[in-house]
């Protein structure tokens, strides 16, 4: 890019937009004295901010008369009603009663819901389970192979018998695969168990938090009940006036 | 330009006094009309748009608690229709075209290199490189309409004028 260096780029253009201190400025000024590549990257964005500030110029020449466009256009608007007042004089209070006590419904529902433990994830617990008991199992038990395999190593390395070091070699190597078939059978057991009792304790804990949630809804039902039936009641009266 | 202040203008159209809004016109039209360019990149568009935003305004001006807040409402009010417009000519770009490039602004001058280039700039960085270089505002005005820190504004600035760079230098390579 005009062969200017790449680390000064941005403090160029930040000289440029008067962005940089004193000390920072000076530093890409005395850098610009001597390096000719990164004067020409200077030069060439300074012409594309002028550029831009041209062509601002001319988008702006037309503002005038769009102007003139939109103060014409006005004859065909009126302004609106402002609706939310007119619409509660309107309904009056007794929409007002009925609202707030929907709102206070709403609410237990809305308190209920978000307060309601959301259901087990099962894949996702299984597979959280498997990691930290893989990650737990694994140290112990290669530390264990390991030290076996040493063992076995270090006789068969003391011996001269070729036979004997065939011997030890494919010991090793069915001991590998055993304790490999080994690990998955015990892993998944394992799994098995604790994710059978991490199951039960959580199901045991929403069923409690779902307890007190119906409670605390039974509780506000009984609390807005009252409010709610004086609320038709009042809705139904001027109906039985006319009717009257 | 009338001499009235905003809140006086905004109580007077109220009342449907299209002289008192005209005022208001006169005295907000470039801005919005700017920041509805800076979110669109073209300039027809934002013509059309800023017009359907200051006449959303008077339609709406008796919704507006307090007149003295009319500037930054009628702009929210520009923001809004544009945004909603680029949504809608995005998903009818993809339609028609597949994913490509936003339309380039309007062909008025021997610049349209740079006009496209612009108009090509993510959204983010266009509406402040036109507020300062279109609008000629300086960079704390800019931070604060956009709710921005000035050392933000320099860093979007400073981000659009490389790309620009970048574009303008590589159409320039090209044979």
């Amino acid at each position: 890019m005009n062969g200017s260096c790449p680390d000064m780029r941005d403090g160029i253009v930040d000289y440029l937009l008067g962005a940089l201190d004193g000390p920072q400025a000076q530093a890409v000024k005395e850098h610009l004295d001597r390096c000719e590549g990164c004067r020409r990257y200077l030069e060439d964005v300074k012409r594309q901010c002028d550029e831009l500030a041209e062509l601002g110029a001319e988008v702006a020449a037309g503002m005038a008369a769009r102007q003139d466009q939109v103060i014409q256009a006005l004859e065909a608007i009126t302004p609106a009603q402002a609706g939310p007042e007119k619409i509660v004089r309107v309904i009056g209070g007794l929409a007002r009663i009925a609202a707030a006590a929907v709102l206070i419904l709403g609410a237990g529902i809305v308190i209920g819901r978000m307060t309601a433990p959301k259901p087990v994830d099962a894949e996702q617990l299984r597979a959280d389970l498997q990691t930290s008991i893989v990650a737990s199992l694994t140290p112990a038990i290669r530390e264990s192979v390991l030290a076996g395999l040493q063992e076995r190593l270090e006789a068969a390395l003391a011996s001269n018998d070729a036979t004997l070091r065939i011997e030890v070699a494919e010991q090793i190597s069915r001991d590998l695969g055993t304790f490999s078939s080994q690990f998955t059978a015990s892993s998944e057991k394992l799994l098995d168990r604790r994710f059978a009792e991490l199951v039960e304790v959580i199901e045991a804990a929403r069923l409690t938090d779902r307890r007190q949630v119906a409670q605390a809804l039974e509780q506000i039902k009984i609390l807005t009940g009252a409010g709610l039936r004086t609320v038709a009641a009042l809705a139904e009266e001027p109906a039985t006036r006319v009717q009257n | 330009m009338d001499a009235r202040n905003d809140r006086d203008l905004v109580t007077a159209s109220c009342t449907g006094d299209r002289t008192a809004y005209a005022g208001l016109v006169r005295r907000h039209y470039d801005h919005v009309f700017l920041v509805c360019l800076g979110v669109l990149g073209n300039v027809h568009d934002a013509e059309d748009l800023a017009q359907d935003a200051m006449l959303k305004g008077f339609e709406r001006i008796r919704q507006l608690r307090d007149g003295a807040q009319f500037a930054g409402w009628v702009v929210a009010i520009a923001r809004n229709l544009s945004i909603n417009q680029l949504r809608k000519r995005k998903v009818a770009d993809k339609t028609l075209h597949g994913e490509r490039p936003t339309e380039h602004m309007a062909v008025e001058s021997g610049r349209e290199d740079l006009q496209r280039a612009v108009a090509r700039l993510p959204r983010d960085l266009r509406l402040p490189l036109v507020m300062y270089y279109f609008d000629g505002q300086d960079v704390k005005t800019v931070a604060r309409r956009l709710g921005i820190s000035p050392s933000g504004v320099y860093l979007k600035l400073r981000t659009a004028i490389q790309r620009l760079h970048e574009m303008l230098t590589t159409q320039g390579d090209t044979p």
